[in-house]
């Protein structure tokens, strides 16, 4: 947060304290909280996330099992965290490999034009035309069931709406006075889009990145509901849902209370991003 | 060397490609001498900034320089290879922008901009950098050069950001700085000001500099020799001096008439505007490309092909005609029937 927040700092900001605004905290709160107690899994997990009690089965939730369990006496809660943690980390993997990638490409194609552009933007509007959800069911269809599939997917596709950004962001820098001036200067060209163009590039494909992360979430999560991705009994937000749904009428924590996990994680980065883009980063009055 | 610092001959430049090409520039020879101070003055899409930045091949994408040789202390810029272009830029040309505003990356402090110059242009070390970059910003009439060092291009004020950008291209000690009207987005008096900071870099230091405005006014306030281009044409060259006193193009008396002068102040006679309209880019006129403006218009006028003549001692016009009148710059302008 702090090395996305220096990137994205306006100069007129730069002195003073970066002034955060409500959104971004209520954002950065609940998102805070949900990942710590993720990451704490192992230590604030009541029970082990795959310990079936069948002795247990279906209790609704209590102070024993906050979030009851489910059809096979396991702790939902305990899975949640457990679940949360993996959903996390592979949202983080899929959007923030893809984005440099993409962020250079694009950059690149903005930057020298001709076929360097050509074959990059049709590269790219090849990823962005053919749907994407297809995209990565195919190549999970190819490497197996798994995070593993999701892991390849994802990144495969989601650089190019990057690219695309990068690229038309630095067409506009390209033209401004100092980027000449990094010809007339005589500085590299390498140092010219690294040091002098990336700062205004990354700006919007950060602020992106995190509609990008909670897209990418649903779309862990929902892959795995499909049975496409966290193969059981490992615990994901995604799986532990579609396990409950048979028990929706009966017991129906295990699958709502997960659910509103995830609904909370994804709103709190959207309340972030949110703030992030109106607020302090791309110059709107909005303070 | 003793030759020229810059060398520019039948440069022609073509905006579009193919059968779209419109010719912006046509044959163009401009010359440089070391340490001399050359203006080039002309209205908006004349050609001249299209001129400049072709010296050190930065015309913009949509243009190219379709015939004419360009040289820099006699190597062809024109078959440069990037690293030798680079180099040029690097350390023997520096180019100074019409808009301060944004010629420096908002995003880096002054200092650090001008120590990573020094650093990848010179190869400096951290602290011989910092040395320098103070002392460099002192030598362009930065008051406490230490402390604006630290701020960002946003905090300083546009003669001031001029001053940096100076600073900037002055780096690796120049023998060729280029002003693209430098002082166009400056008020008044900061505008002399930076007219003064380049001329002292010529005294002191021996730097050649081709300044474009168009402003006869900064041309003649600073420069030695002007060229005055019109519709992508020199029109007239010489010393400034004589070419103020006794313009020979009726384009260039034109020009004169038409800047208010400090008697007409207060009056209500209303300067000599030029009646009609530049050319369009690319538009082919035979002959004279001012003739359908002149007041000396003549039938001879569409069949000449505008090389440049000497018409006196040191000054040379590309009007065959208006001297053989004996008409000279007493003669009043525009008052034509």
């Amino acid at each position: 947060m702090t090395a996305l927040a220096l990137v994205m700092r306006r100069p007129f900001t730069a002195r003073s304290s970066l002034h955060l605004n409500l959104t971004v905290k209520i954002g950065a709160v609940i998102v805070g909280l949900i990942v710590l107690a993720a990451f704490l899994a192992p230590i604030i997990a009541p029970y082990p996330p795959n310990e079936a009690k069948f002795l247990d089965q279906l209790q609704a939730p209590s102070f024993q099992h906050l979030m009851g369990t489910d059809s096979a006496g396991r702790d939902v809660f305990s899975r949640t965290l457990y679940g949360a943690r993996v959903d996390i980390l592979v949202m983080l993997f899929v959007t923030f490999v893809p984005l440099p990638i993409g962020v250079l490409a694009g950059a690149m194609a903005g930057y020298f034009g001709g076929w360097v552009d050509l074959v990059i933007s049709r590269l790219a509007d090849l990823m962005i035309a053919f749907p994407f959800l297809v995209l990565v069911m195919a190549i999970i269809a190819i490497v197996g069931p798994g995070l593993k599939g999701v892991m390849i997917g994802i990144p495969l596709a989601g650089w190019a709406l990057y690219a695309r950004m990068a690229r038309a962001e630095m067409l506009v820098v390209k033209e401004q006075n100092y980027m000449v001036a990094t010809k007339t200067l005589g500085y590299s060209r390498k140092r010219a889009i690294f040091r002098h163009a990336a700062p205004s590039i990354l700006r919007t494909s950060l602020v992106y990145s995190t509609l990008d992360m909670i897209v990418n979430l649903l779309l862990i999560a929902g892959l795995s509901y499909l049975g496409l991705g966290m193969q059981p009994p490992g615990s994901e937000l995604g799986t532990i849902i579609a396990n409950g749904q048979v028990h929706l009428l009966d017991a129906w924590w295990i699958s709502t209370l997960p659910g509103l996990v995830l609904v909370a994680l994804g709103v709190g980065l959207g309340l972030i991003g949110d703030g992030l883009s109106d607020g302090d980063l791309l110059g709107k009055e909005a303070r | 060397m003793s030759g020229p610092v810059l060398n520019i001959e039948g440069l022609r430049i073509e905006i579009g490609s193919g059968e779209d090409a419109k010719a912006a520039v046509r044959d163009v020879s401009i010359e440089v001498g070391q340490g001399e101070m050359v203006g080039l003055v002309g209205e908006s899409g004349s050609g001249k900034s299209l001129t400049c930045r072709s010296a050190i091949r930065l015309v913009p994408a949509a243009g190219r320089v379709a015939a004419g040789s360009i040289r820099f202390n006699g190597h062809d810029v024109m078959a440069m290879d990037r690293e030798e272009l680079r180099r040029m830029r690097a350390l023997d040309v520096g180019m100074v922008f019409q808009d301060p505003f944004s010629s420096l990356d908002p995003v880096f402090r002054v200092d650090r901009q001008i120590r990573e110059t020094l650093k990848s242009n010179l190869g400096m070390g951290t602290p011989a950098a910092k040395k320098e970059t103070i002392r460099l910003l002192d030598s362009v009439g930065i008051p406490d050069p230490e402390r604006w060092a630290r701020a960002y291009p946003h905090e300083l004020s546009g003669g001031m950001r001029q001053r940096v950008m100076i600073a900037l291209a002055t780096i690796g000690e120049p023998k060729l700085l280029i002003a693209d009207e430098p002082t166009t987005a400056l008020d008044v008096t900061t505008q002399a000001q930076i007219l003064d900071l380049l001329r002292r870099l010529r005294d002191e230091r021996g730097v050649a500099v081709l300044l474009v405005s168009h402003d006869f006014g900064v041309i003649a306030e600073t420069c030695d020799r002007v060229v005055v281009m019109y519709g992508g044409h020199v029109v007239e060259t010489g010393p400034v001096g004589e070419t103020y006193e006794k313009p020979q193009h009726p384009y260039t008396r034109a020009l004169l008439a038409s800047v208010p002068t400090i008697e007409s102040a207060g009056t209500h006679r209303r300067r000599e505007a030029i009646p009609g309209r530049p050319p369009e880019l690319g538009e082919k006129l035979p002959g004279c490309v001012f003739a359908p403006r002149c007041s000396f218009e003549r039938e001879a006028c569409h069949s000449i092909d505008m090389t440049l003549e000497q018409v006196s001692a040191k000054q040379r016009s590309a009007c065959p005609f208006v001297r053989a009148d004996g008409a000279r710059n007493d003669t009043v302008i525009g008052g034509a029937p």
